[in-house]
C-alpha cells in the first residue's frame, strides 16, 4: 500500500541532494524531490531518493551551464579536444618541413593542441599503414 | 547539431522522445523518467538543462494541498520552440556525424 506521506530519511535525503545545488535553486528543488515522494511505495522513495543525490553534481552542473547560456558548438568541441589531448590522446597528422630534406622532414603534429610528437620514425618508403 | 543545443546523449533523446509523444501534456520529474524509461531520479539534471535552454518551461501545481494531503508538484512542459528545436535535434542525433573510416570489401561474385 501506498503511504499517504513522504517517508522522513527520504526527504532529509533529498534535501541534502538540494543543498548542493546553487542558493537561488535550493529552495526550488528542495520542495520539487520532497513533492515527487509522495505516491511512491517506501521502498520507491528510498531508491529514488538516493538517485537524487547521487544525481545531484550533475543538477549542479547543469543549472550552472544553464546560467552561463548555451556552449556555442565549435568552443564545446575545443573543450573536448583539450580533455582529448590532456588525456593523450592527440590528433596526430603527417607533416613535412620543406627547409629539411630527407626522413627528418616528416613529423607529426597534433591538429587539436598544435603539440609536436617527439621521436617519430617516419615509416619506410612503400611501406602501407606501418606494414598492414 | 545547432550552436547551442543539448548534447544528444541517449538519455537526453529519451527524455525528448517522451515529451514530444504529446508535447501539451505536462508531466513531472517522475513521470517524465518513467515516460522515458530511466531511473526515477536521473532526469532533473537533463530537464534543467533543456529548461536552460527554453526547449521546457515549468510550473508548480495549483492544488489544495490539504485537500489532497500532498506538496504541488512541478510540471515540466515543451515550450513552441522546444518542440521544434527538440524534433531538429532528434532527427540530426540520427544521422552518423562522420564516414566510416574502414569499410570492407564485398566480395564479387
Amino acid at each position: 500500500m501506498t503511504p499517504p506521506t513522504a517517508d522522513r530519511w527520504c526527504c532529509r535525503t533529498v534535501q541534502l541532494a538540494a543543498r548542493v545545488l546553487p542558493a537561488e535553486h535550493r529552495q526550488r528543488y528542495a520542495l520539487e524531490f520532497v513533492a515527487e515522494l509522495y505516491g511512491m511505495s517506501r521502498r520507491q522513495q528510498v531508491s529514488h531518493s538516493v538517485q537524487v543525490l547521487s544525481r545531484a553534481w550533475a543538477l549542479r552542473a547543469a543549472l550552472d551551464a544553464a546560467a552561463l547560456g548555451p556552449i556555442p558548438e565549435k568552443a564545446r568541441h575545443r573543450t573536448r579536444g583539450w580533455l582529448l589531448c590532456h588525456l593523450g590522446r592527440h590528433l596526430w597528422t603527417q607533416h613535412r618541413n620543406p627547409d629539411v630534406g630527407g626522413k627528418d622532414a616528416v613529423f607529426l603534429l597534433c591538429l587539436r593542441c598544435g603539440r609536436e610528437r617527439q621521436g617519430y620514425e617516419p615509416p619506410p618508403p612503400g611501406s602501407v599503414l606501418g606494414g598492414l | 547539431m545547432a550552436d547551442g543545443g543539448p548534447r544528444m546523449t541517449i538519455p537526453t533523446q529519451l527524455v525528448l522522445r517522451a515529451l514530444l509523444e504529446d508535447p501539451q501534456r505536462e508531466l513531472y520529474g517522475v513521470e517524465v523518467g518513467a515516460a522515458a524509461g530511466l531511473p526515477s531520479g536521473t532526469v532533473h539534471p537533463i530537464l534543467a538543462r533543456l529548461e536552460g535552454l527554453r526547449w521546457l518551461e515549468s510550473r508548480w501545481e495549483e492544488i489544495d494541498t490539504r485537500a489532497a494531503a500532498r506538496p504541488a508538484r512541478r510540471y515540466y512542459r515543451l515550450t513552441a520552440d522546444g518542440v521544434q528545436s527538440a524534433r531538429a535535434a532528434l532527427a540530426r542525433a540520427y544521422r552518423p556525424s562522420r564516414a566510416p573510416r574502414f569499410r570492407p570489401a564485398t566480395e564479387q561474385p
